[in-house]
């Protein structure tokens, strides 16, 4: 057999390779619409410039305008309308906070402190219910239209009745307050009054929540349903506004020459990168195709920490949320309180820290914020104590309760990397007191209906806070009917002490009942909180005025004071 | 000449059974993504309302109203003749998670994962033609060893690790990336290629070493041939046999095999687009199988049924035109694939 022409297929097939490999190769480029330009200090208001940076990182010098950040998450948005329950993710929150303002706002820097918004200033009447706020009357929305008392009434009115077909989200805290929308009315242009159902102590800062932005009247009512559900839909009053959308890839943001906050934003753009893949997102910020990542792993963070020291942050901050196993109250066997019991005694939190990427322990309100229990009081709550100990009485509480050979439970799960670890490392747990849980994987729609018609048994579940408030954390997560309550707790004894919290005013009598309320639930053993967690954010080292400033993912991401340092 | 009114007769019926045959078997996709929809467990309502558990005040009342709001209350049969009378009204729905009417949503989507098709079609005959060709010219060599090997690597190895490696690879130890914000063609050319261009080589790998393998089994055949022989003692050129006698004779296996491979490119699509963040048809029906967006999925289910069956008939028409005896199997009313 006779060769065929070989140098030429040769050439055909190295071009072929050629290309892919040109395509694969083209060296990074800088981001678009780039260019630095040092505002005129006086412009800077105090307030709203960043928290100094780590000494790691020392700032080069004060703010500057210009740059594109751009910022990769695993999702689309989806729902920029806050209100709702669709838009509830951070994956939602982040790329639309910057183009919506609040009546009031979580200061970014430090988000115990509530600040102005499009509300100037307030008061609160003798009553103890009445609340008038002075909007701003240099506030445009995106289309330049002004911003009113009206659109302020109309977003709390959305949240009080949602239109049909639509369901209030984590804004329905505000709801519990405000009885009708006959309480919420304007005097005049300029002026929004509401009245609360009863004294309500966390009223403004759940009304400072992200989820509580206000939409414009006019725009929302224009579409069908009323409801801004889509990026490039938005007409808001935020220091961006929308430039494009791509669904699946990207969401483009420019700056809003019209946000009347004065002196900012900083950044020219802001884009917000859709990378589904962990691995990709990572790749991605290594490359400095991304300035930031909002959420990594503990894995990432040492990766990034070992490769990139001096060039790429990690950021550590404690999270208002964590990891839980939560028991079904009303299936057997965890109905018997010697059971949950066991179960609680089972889990060695030093272990989990250590399996699980480090945080904190804690009761049911996040550790280290203004309503956590004493942690004195924390290392005494059954759980903490010496394992051997515990584990002993575990074994012996479920020999009483009729299972001296152990028992076989199902341990559900969502179908996801992160629930089905620390589910695993909980049945590991469990299997030193004889329970052997098998970890069973549902996918999330699924895993959301199980839970929704109250067939599961046990869960391992991760929560993550909007506010660490107890009026946006206890009813839905320990009250009867709560939508978070997977235990499906019901004590009236509870409910009453939430309800009494939530119109307590005096702080020290208000934390004195929300400790009993911490200490009622941690006996029932329903929600065990076994790991508070860390959050890790990674940024690239120029990137400034992002450090968090408190537990919560989802509050201050306006992002109108941040700003990118130019290459020394 | 009285011959030939019969025989257009014939096609004309062969063709009309060849459409019902098709008709039928998309009328059956539809059918089985219906029901496979709603027998998986999920409520479709509760997930058009929240993503994720106690995501939401929700109530029974809000999640029966949602239901009703998208007709999720009608009967199974009611739901189905709805969707396909608005399918014969090229009204396909609206998507139950974002609202937008399904087609708007898709439209856009369709064209990324075209091009990656396209370009997937072309890396896999650009490498794979000259390489099957080059190893049965030197069958037995280290040439055709080195080539069998890479084309069986590429049959084992899956694309979803292969492009993962790439991806990390190329970031990690040259700082390159570019799978960022997807530019259209028309838009930046050169950054479409840079994000697309890798997604393909990563989905034209697998196809392409089956291709490979076909076409050097099918050339050695050739090659051995008496025509081929016969040829070269006519003192014929190597290039004139390799283009008139050889890939003749591979290019009927060539195209069934390229064909077929169409298919898996659409399922292979799903894994690729999700790694290279590529906002195609495959990432969008992952994401609405996941969010139970019924009008989307069963969109999709039959759009990928049409390009399967139209690709099969299309590769049976290249097949007749590429192959003489096919023709007259034809002709004498056979061609029974």
């Amino acid at each position: 057999m006779r060769a065929i022409p070989f140098r030429g297929l040769f050439f055909a097939l190295a071009s072929v390779c050629l290309a892919g490999a040109l395509c694969a190769c083209a060296p990074p480029g800088e981001p678009s619409g780039t260019s630095w330009e040092t505002p005129a200090p006086a412009s800077v208001p105090a307030a709203a410039r960043p928290a100094p940076s780590p000494e790691a990182f020392p700032s080069r010098g004060h703010p500057r305008q210009g740059g594109t950040l751009r910022i990769a998450q695993g999702a689309d948005p989806a729902s920029c309308d806050l209100h709702m329950s669709r838009g509830l993710s951070y994956q939602a929150v982040h790329p639309c906070n910057p183009m919506l303002s609040q009546i009031v706002r979580v200061d970014a820097r430090d988000h115990a402190a509530i600040g102005p918004d499009l509300a100037l200033s307030w008061e609160l009447a003798g009553d103890g219910l009445t609340w008038t706020f002075h909007v701003r009357g240099e506030a445009l929305w995106h289309d330049g239209s002004p911003v009113t008392a009206a659109d302020l009434k109309f977003s709390l009115d959305r949240i009080i009745r949602p239109p049909d077909g639509l369901a209030v989200g984590r804004a329905g805290t505000v709801a519990r307050y405000v009885p009708d929308t006959g309480s919420v009315w304007t005097p005049d242009g300029g002026t929004l009054t509401v009245r609360t159902r009863t004294p309500a102590a966390s009223f403004l800062a759940n009304l400072a929540s992200v989820y509580v932005s206000v939409y414009p009247r006019g725009a929302t009512q224009a579409l069908d349903p009323p409801s801004m559900v889509l990026f490039e839909q938005v007409v808001g009053s935020g220091p961006f506004r929308a430039a494009s959308a791509v669904r699946g890839s990207a969401y483009k943001m420019v700056r809003n020459e019209s946000y009347y906050e004065p002196g900012v934003p900083y950044l020219d753009g802001l884009w917000f990168l859709v990378m589904p893949e962990p691995a990709v997102r990572l790749a991605a910020l290594k490359a400095h195709e991304v300035d930031v990542i909002a959420v990594i792993t503990e894995t990432e963070a040492e990766d990034l920490e070992a490769g990139y020291a001096g060039r790429i942050r990690v950021l550590k901050t404690p999270s208002a949320g964590g990891n839980t196993l939560q028991m079904n109250m009303e299936k057997p066997p965890f109905d018997d309180a010697r059971v949950r019991r066991a179960v609680n005694l089972a889990i060695d939190r030093d272990e989990a820290r250590l399996a699980l990427g480090g945080g904190l322990d804690g009761a049911i309100m996040p550790p280290g914020g203004p309503w956590a229990l004493d942690p004195a009081e924390v290392r005494a709550l059954p759980g903490h104590g010496d394992k051997g100990q515990e584990r002993a009485e575990a074994r012996q509480l479920l020999a009483r309760a009729g299972f001296p050979d152990g028992l076989d439970v199902v341990l559900s799960t969502r179908a996801d990397p992160f629930f089905e670890t620390l589910s695993a490392f909980v049945a590991g747990q469990l299997a030193t007191v004889g329970i052997r849980a098998r970890v069973v994987p549902v996918e999330a729609v699924a895993y959301q209906d199980l839970l929704a018609r109250g067939e599961h048994a046990m869960i391992g579940h991760s929560h993550s806070f909007a506010l660490d408030d107890p009026d946006a954390i206890l009813p839905g997560h320990y009250a009867c009917g709560g939508a978070e309550n997977f235990p499906r707790l019901c004590e009236a004894e509870i409910d009453r002490l939430i309800e009494e919290q939530s119109r307590t005013l005096d702080p020290e009598k208000r934390k004195s009942l929300v400790d009993e309320i911490q200490r009622r639930v941690w006996d029932l053993d329903a929600k065990v909180w076994f790991q508070w967690s860390l959050r890790r954010t990674a940024l690239w080292e120029n990137v400034r005025g992002l450090e968090p400033g408190g537990a919560s993912l989802y509050q201050g991401r306006r992002m109108d004071t941040v700003w990118l340092e130019p290459p020394p | 000449m009285t011959g030939r009114p019969a025989g257009r007769h014939e096609v004309t019926a062969r063709l009309a059974r060849r459409g019902a045959v098709m008709l039928i078997t998309l009328w059956a996709v539809t059918l089985l993504a219906f029901v496979l929809l709603r027998v998986a467990p999920g409520d479709a309502a509760l997930g058009a309302l929240a993503r994720s558990p106690g995501e939401g005040f929700l109530t029974p009342d809000q999640i029966e109203a949602r239901r009703h709001a998208l007709g999720l209350d009608r009967t199974y049969m009611n739901q189905y003749l709805d969707w396909l009378w608005g399918l014969v009204r090229l009204d396909a729905g609206r998507s139950l998670a974002s609202g937008i009417p399904v087609l708007e949503e898709l439209a856009p989507r369709f064209a990324v994962t075209l091009e990656l098709a396209a370009l997937t079609t072309l890396l896999v005959a650009g490498l794979a033609v000259p390489a099957g060709l080059i190893a049965a010219s030197r069958a037995g060599s280290w040439v055709d060893r080195g080539v069998r090997a890479a084309a069986l690597s590429f049959l084992a190895l899956p694309s979803f690790w292969v492009g993962l490696l790439l991806l990390l690879a190329l970031a990690s130890w040259f700082g390159f990336f570019r799978a960022v914000d997807y530019a259209a063609p028309s838009v930046d050319l050169w950054r479409n290629l840079q994000q697309v261009g890798p997604a393909a080589l990563v989905l034209a790998l697998r196809p392409a070493g089956l291709l490979t393998r076909v076409i050097r089994a099918s050339s050695i055949e050739a090659l051995a041939a008496d025509y081929v022989r016969a040829a070269r003692a006519r003192g014929v050129g190597e290039a004139a046999i390799v283009w008139r006698h050889v890939l003749r004779t591979a290019a009927p296996h060539a195209v069934t095999v390229l064909g077929a491979q169409v298919v898996y490119l659409l399922g292979g699509a799903i894994v690729v687009e999700q790694l290279f963040s590529l906002p195609g048809l495959g990432r969008a029906m992952a994401s609405a199988v996941l969010a139970r967006d019924y009008p989307v999925v069963q969109l999709l289910v039959l759009a990928f049924g049409v390009v399967a069956i139209s690709v099969n008939l299309a590769v049976d028409m290249a097949h007749g035109l590429l192959d003489p005896r096919v023709r007259g199997a034809d002709a004498a009313g056979g061609g029974a694939r």
